[in-house]
């Protein structure tokens, strides 16, 4: 299943949240300000941020389990939440993972599953949470208690009762936090292939930077209670909006320059723009869009510190000219550059002019 | 959850209204020749004095037996261990039942010796019954915190330079505070409501008085002046003790797991340790079962008498079964609001039935009389106003074991199932219930437990003629019909004994 899929039904949009705002008492900020988002049918939505972003808050609002102080939620084309309007979030169609899982420790994994299985006869109801358990894996673990599971088992168990009864959209609160490195990766890729092959619409929250790209059709990056910015995985990663979301997703060098267009005059040279720009300018440039040059031409740092990672190197540098100025370059592992040389740098790609962070803007 | 929770938590509150009420029903003049008078004096010295003599005799008592079971390499430990609990199952007026029915004319010891020894009466006898079935409390608070002890604690402060006894006053000591505050406030509560006991020991404390005033004098004003006097006295217990207690913290700061202890050798004080334990046991269970079995076989009842022990139990338990119920019931929506919702009230409302566990049940007896009188007066002397006595008298031991199992289970699980489309309600009940249904059983248990061998509450507050178990001991007893109230206590013991074993083992089968 490749990374980039594309949208089963791109006009429908399945979670729509407009203007929604959740104040806790005694805090200065809202936790949720005036967020607008829309998750269509059959996406893959990450809730990308640091902690205390609001982003846990934005999720259970859309469940249901907060109570918005104003804005609208509409889940599947009914509105669940708006100034009138309350749907307690066993009405609401929606599917949620805990970070802890919440397994009803004096239920088996069977009756785990078929707890929200409200149609048919008992033995029909069993019947589909055997079918559910067939697709996450985990058939032969039917009879056992969660206490007796492993952590990465426990984790499907809860993602096959959240999509045992068919809801209109599953919620994912950092669900794989809990699982220890070496799970991870397989248990973030497999229950990605389920939500795939099930065509269910999924919002993941997560604080994890690589988690979110790896996982997300979508990503919306939170912080302070806003979104500072919604795309995919690589556009998000290649044309970041703000140096807040920059230097969240992974490494960059934040540069001053002055915009004329196309280019920009910075202490790095002159460097092309991914879009035009004028006057003063913040860019990103990744490190992997930096190089040294072999035929002595670009400016010239000096190295301070040199990582070996295996697959790439990177270096970090020092203008050599005086202006105290941070580089970070990223090479390919057989680089031959030592600390303490002074190499001429290059840019192989083009600089990102980026905007003031949504957070920084005055509240309403 | 909230509306029930609230009215079961303002419950508490109404009859101590009405107390305060009838209390300034007199005009002002009145109510200071009343209570300015050198009696009321009196009878605050002597109920000080005997909280003061139960504490110190318990103290001894206790103390040692628990460093005894824990740190020493005294042999059957855990049996002296139950051994040494048992005596909660014996009603204090049980206690004092068997310590009078030793001396006396018609007494234990002139039937079996021949000789007259003089019946245990006033302060000492009182103190002795009363030390003699609240001591376990202490026990059970000290014990818990010796196994508690860090012993690196204690091997620090030896590598510092400390000696045995400044180890003891300096380490072992400071650490010990909570727990002996813990266990003397509940033994303080006891005294101060217990009234089987002073009664029958025929000493003055307040709650003796209170009865006295309200059943011979009829001057129910003063009556009620004391029985708001003992409230006061038993809050500002209550109050001294959080205050003493302090924000302190007594928690291992240090990660790592505790290391085991290293028994004392008692070496050639073994004997007096055992000793000791026999002394202890001897008095304080050995006692009342002897005293009791003795009877049997001096003056076996008739099967008529046992007939109407029968009736007694089943009446007994016409209302302890229900009391224990609605108890149950009243307790979980307040222990659910106390442990889950955050709203501003919630703790408020459990600390208003705690309120409720340490009015004297004279003076809650009293109030419920006012009550009745002036609210509803069709209820006065029905078995309802006595089960609704019972209710707000013990609904913090239901509370309790039910809030502490409810903390141990996340609230996700609840959010869970209604993402699965259950209705709040229902959502408790197939996730959350299943889970603390042990608690919620063992605290009914409780309940039903104390409730069937209550004294007075139900003495002063049972339609008339409804004499249960525990009062016809009182009653049989009071009038030095020893023998007869024999197997009335002897059917209160065995089923008291009877059901903390069950409880420990229901407890203990997790």
């Amino acid at each position: 299943m490749s990374d980039v899929t594309p949208l089963p039904h791109p006009s429908v949009t399945v979670v729509e949240v407009r203007g929604i705002t959740r104040r806790y008492p005694r805090t200065e900020h809202a936790a949720v300000d005036d967020l607008d988002l829309d998750v269509a049918q059959g996406e893959i939505l990450c809730l990308l941020g640091p902690s205390g972003c609001g982003k846990t808050t934005l999720l259970r609002l859309i469940a249901g389990f907060e109570m918005p102080d104003a804005g609208r939620v509409r889940i599947a084309g009914t509105t669940v939440a708006d100034a009138d309007t309350w749907i307690e979030p066993e009405r609401r169609r929606i599917g949620f993972v805990f970070q802890d899982y919440a397994l009803f420790p004096h239920l088996n994994v069977r009756q785990n599953v078929a707890f929200g299985l409200r149609q048919g006869s008992k033995t029909a109801r069993l019947k589909q949470a055997d079918a559910v358990l067939d697709l996450v894996g985990l058939t032969i673990f039917a009879d056992r208690y969660p206490h007796q599971l492993s952590g990465g088992q426990q984790q499907r168990v809860a993602l096959a009762r959240a999509l045992a009864p068919a809801p209109a959209v599953i919620l994912l609160d950092e669900p794989f936090s809990n699982l220890d490195a070496a799970l991870r990766g397989s248990t973030r890729d497999e229950v990605r292939q389920i939500l795939k092959r099930t065509g269910t619409t999924a919002v993941l929250v997560t604080h994890d930077q690589e988690e979110a790209m790896t996982f997300a059709d979508r990503l919306a990056v939170m912080r302070s209670g806003r979104l500072e910015q919604v795309g995919t995985p690589e556009g998000v990663y290649e044309r970041p909006a703000t140096a807040f979301v920059a230097s969240f997703l992974g490494r960059t060098n934040l540069v001053r320059g002055e915009g004329d267009g196309s280019t920009a005059r910075t202490p790095l040279g002159n460097l092309a723009l991914a879009r035009p720009a004028h006057g003063q300018v913040l860019l990103s440039v990744r490190p992997e869009a930096l190089g040294f040059s072999t035929n002595g031409t670009g400016t010239p740092v000096r190295v301070m510190q040199r990582e070996f990672k295996g697959h790439d190197l990177t270096y970090t540098c020092q203008l050599a000219d005086g202006e105290r100025l941070k580089v970070v370059v990223q090479t390919g592992p057989g680089c031959p550059v030592c600390v303490g040389d002074v190499v001429p740098v290059v840019i192989c790609g083009a600089a990102v002019p980026l905007e003031a962070s949504t957070a920084s803007r005055p509240r309403a | 959850m909230l509306i029930p929770a609230i009215v079961a938590g303002i419950g508490t509150l109404i009859p101590i209204v009405y107390l305060v009420l009838r209390a300034f029903d007199a005009d002002l003049a009145t109510v200071q020749r009343l209570v300015l008078r050198e009696r009321t004096w009196t009878l605050m010295v002597n109920t000080v004095a005997l909280t003061a003599g139960v504490l110190v005799l318990s103290t001894v008592m206790a103390v040692p037996l628990a460093w005894l079971t824990v740190r020493s390499d005294l042999r059957w430990k855990r049996l002296i261990t139950i051994l040494a609990v048992v005596p909660l199952a014996i009603p204090g007026y049980v206690v004092a039942y068997s310590l009078i029915s030793l001396g006396g004319a018609n007494g234990f010891l002139s039937t079996l010796l021949g000789t007259v020894v003089p019946r245990p009466s006033g302060y000492w006898g009182a103190v002795a019954a009363l030390t003699l079935y609240t001591y376990p409390y202490l026990f059970l608070n000290v014990r818990a915190a010796l196994l508690g002890l860090d012993p690196s604690l204690e091997e620090s402060a030896r590598s510092l330079g400390h000696g045995g006894r400044a180890v003891v006053w300096r380490v072992i000591l400071p650490q010990m505070r909570p727990a002996l505050l813990a266990g003397w406030l509940v033994i303080a509560l006891y005294v101060l409501g217990d009234f089987g006991v002073v009664a029958l020991m025929r000493f003055e404390a307040y709650s003796y008085a209170i009865y006295l005033q309200y059943s011979s004098a009829f001057d129910r004003t003063y009556a009620a002046w004391l029985s708001l006097i003992l409230l006061a006295l038993t809050l500002a217990i209550v109050a001294t003790e959080g205050r003493l207690l302090g924000k302190r913290k007594y928690a291992r700061t240090g990660s790592g797991s505790q290391r085991a202890v290293v028994m004392t050798r008692l070496r050639r004080w073994s004997p007096l340790a055992y000793g000791y334990v026999a002394l202890v046991m001897l008095s304080a269970l050995g006692l009342p079962f002897l005293v009791l079995a003795s009877w049997m076989v001096l003056a076996p009842p008739s099967a008529e008498a046992w007939l109407s022990v029968l009736e007694a139990f089943l009446r007994t338990a016409s209302v302890a079964v229900p009391a224990a119920i609605i108890t149950a019931l009243a307790a979980m929506p307040i222990a659910y609001l106390a442990a889950r919702v955050r709203i501003p009230g919630s703790q408020l409302i459990e600390r208003l039935a705690y309120l409720g566990y340490a009015i004297p049940p004279v003076s809650l007896a009293l109030a419920m009389v006012f009550f009745s009188l002036r609210s509803v007066p069709w209820l006065y002397q029905t078995m309802a106003i006595l089960i609704v006595a019972y209710v707000i008298s013990f609904l913090a031991l239901a509370i309790g074991p039910i809030r502490s199992a409810l903390m141990q289970v996340p609230p996700r699980l609840e959010e869970a199932a209604r993402s699965l489309g259950r209705r709040p309600f229902v959502a408790f009940f197939q996730t959350t219930f299943p889970l603390i249904r042990r608690p919620v059983v063992a605290g009914t248990a409780l309940v039903l437990m104390v409730a069937m061998k209550e004294l007075p509450l139900t003495f002063l507050l049972a339609p008339t003629g409804f004499t249960t178990l525990s009062v016809r001991v009182f009653t049989r007893t009071s009038e030095g019909m020893m023998a007869e109230a024999a197997p009335f206590a002897l059917a209160i013991v065995l089923f008291s004994s009877l059901f903390v074993g069950l409880l420990v083992s229901y407890e203990g089968r997790r």
